[in-house]
Formats: structure tokens, sequence, C-alpha cells
């Protein structure tokens, strides 16, 4: 009998790593597995309610050794799930661990370093287009204004969408960035 | 030695000091955590993401170097210029203890 399966859409952007943890965590600790995650979808299986802790990993240049990075959380106890844009899912099952065999961060450091990686690796990119593309183009068509062409309206409200989904991300991840940074440096 | 590479790892973090101490002999990532786990009693615990973290880094600043693989393990050790760094910091290390009146 093939197992009761669950889907769902959820949004995840750059900052949001730590609430990705506790919301997979919280969901295996009310039955449901995560089977995959693809295009924001995820995916889980029904399964028995266990402590099962999940940890995401931003790791530069992993991909040309990918396979001894997945054997090197394996001897560390964790099971790789898969990687959803740069970031490697494992998870680990918590009964009687010690605590810091729940973490795959042992010091502010390493966290900190990770957290630049996002930034420089992602977050970079995702500013680049908005200031070189988005904010141009939005001027543009807010000077043009509204006129009888379809075509310049259309453009206008595909920009005027644009540019506001692109700004919620990047103040949305700054002021998370900024939150992780305070609790990162004061542990 | 570059002054660059003095002033990111002069003061060392335990994490880097350990990692880096450790690898006066060829050993890989888990091996590692573990020698330094039984060094200090069990206070010293480093976890996967920081282990990778940090070997990567240090092999990118050239402070240890990639030996080989072995059953999907990889194996570094330490370089010339790592060990210059490990000296520098087992001196700072030295000075503080002396001052704190140790011997």
């Amino acid at each position: 009998m093939n197992p009761e399966i669950k889907k769902g859409i959820k949004l995840f952007l750059l900052s949001d790593y730590e609430k990705e943890e506790a919301y997979l965590t919280e969901m295996h600790r009310t039955g449901w597995k995560l089977k995959n995650i693809s295009y924001g979808i995820y995916t889980f299986e029904k399964c028995e309610p266990e402590n099962v802790i999940y940890r995401l990993d931003f790791a530069e240049d992993k991909e040309k050794d990918l396979s001894c990075y997945i054997a090197m959380f394996g001897e560390y106890g964790w099971e790789y799930i898969q990687d959803v844009n740069g970031y490697s899912y494992f998870r680990k099952r918590t009964n009687r661990l010690a605590e810091e065999d729940t973490e795959i961060f042992s010091d502010s450091e390493s966290r900190l370093a990770m957290m630049k990686n996002i930034i420089d690796k992602k977050l970079m990119p995702v500013w680049v287009i908005f200031m070189l593309i988005l904010v141009p183009n939005f001027v543009k068509v807010m000077l043009h204004g509204f006129d009888d062409i379809p075509l310049h309206t259309v453009l206008t409200v595909i920009y005027t969408l644009l540019f506001v989904w692109y700004s919620y991300i990047l103040i949305h991840c700054r002021m998370g960035f900024q939150k992780l940074k305070k609790k990162y440096t004061k542990t | 030695m570059t002054d660059k590479i003095k002033r990111i790892y002069i003061p060392m973090t335990e994490t880097g000091f350990y990692i880096l101490f450790c690898l006066q002999e060829e050993m890989h990532g888990y091996g590692i955590t573990q020698k330094v786990k039984e060094m200090t009693d069990g206070e010293v615990i480093i976890t996967a993401g920081t282990m990778y973290g940090s070997l990567s880094k240090m092999e990118k600043d050239g402070l240890i170097y990639f030996v080989r693989e072995e059953e999907k393990r990889k194996l570094y050790c330490i370089t010339e210029l790592g060990k210059e760094i490990l000296q520098l910091e087992i001196d700072r290390i030295k000075r503080v203890y002396r001052n704190i009146g140790g011997v």
C-alpha cells in the first residue's frame, strides 16, 4: 500500500532558512515526513510522528564533490534529502541526542560565514537585477504614464508588479539577515 | 606570508586552531572531530557544517591541501603556510598563558 501523500505550496525566501528548518521539523513531529521539494511544491509522506530535526546548509563549491560532501554529513549522522536553490537539506533522528549533535554549526563564525555566502551568491544577483533592470524600467514606465497603447499598459503593470515583488524580497531578506546576524553574534 | 591571511587567521577560533593542529598529520573531517573531542574531554565539538566550511576555506586560503580521497573521505594535510600560521598562533597562546601566571 502506498503511503498517504500531502502536498503544499510554500514560499521560501533566502533569509528564512531557520524558519524552513523549524517548519519541516514540526511537520515530521506531527507525522509528515518530507519526500521532496520541487518548484515550491512540498510533498510529504505520512509517517509515525517522530522527533526528527531538519537542517539546511549552504556550502560554497560543494558541487564539484557533492558525493564527498554528502558522505561527510552522513558520518555525523545526517541524512541528505536534496538540494534546493543552493541549500542542502538534511535530517536526523534526535531521540536521546546531546544538543550539539542536533546542530550542523558549532560556532558563530561558521554560521556567519554561511550567511555571507548566501548573501554573496544569491542575494547580490537579485540586487543587480533590481538596480540594473527593474528600477530604470519602472521609472521609465512611470514617466510615460498611462496612454491608449495597450502594450504600454501591460508593460506598466508588469514592471510595477516586478518592482514591488523585488522590493519586498530585498527588504524582507535584509531585515531577516540582520536579525540572524544579531542572533549569531550574541551567542 | 601575506598580511591578509595573517589578519584573517590570527587570533584563531578554537575550531580553526584544532583543525589546523590536527592536520599536522593527514586526516579527514570526521576524524578531526573525533580526535578533538577526545583531546578536549568532549568540550570542543566540531559539527558537520562547521567542519566542511572550515576545511574548504582553509584549503582555498592555502593553509591545508587536499591529499587524496579514500572511500568518499577527503584527506587533508597542513601546508608550509599553514605551519607558519599555526606556529604564530601557538606563540600567541603561550604568551597569553605566561601572562596569566602559567609557566
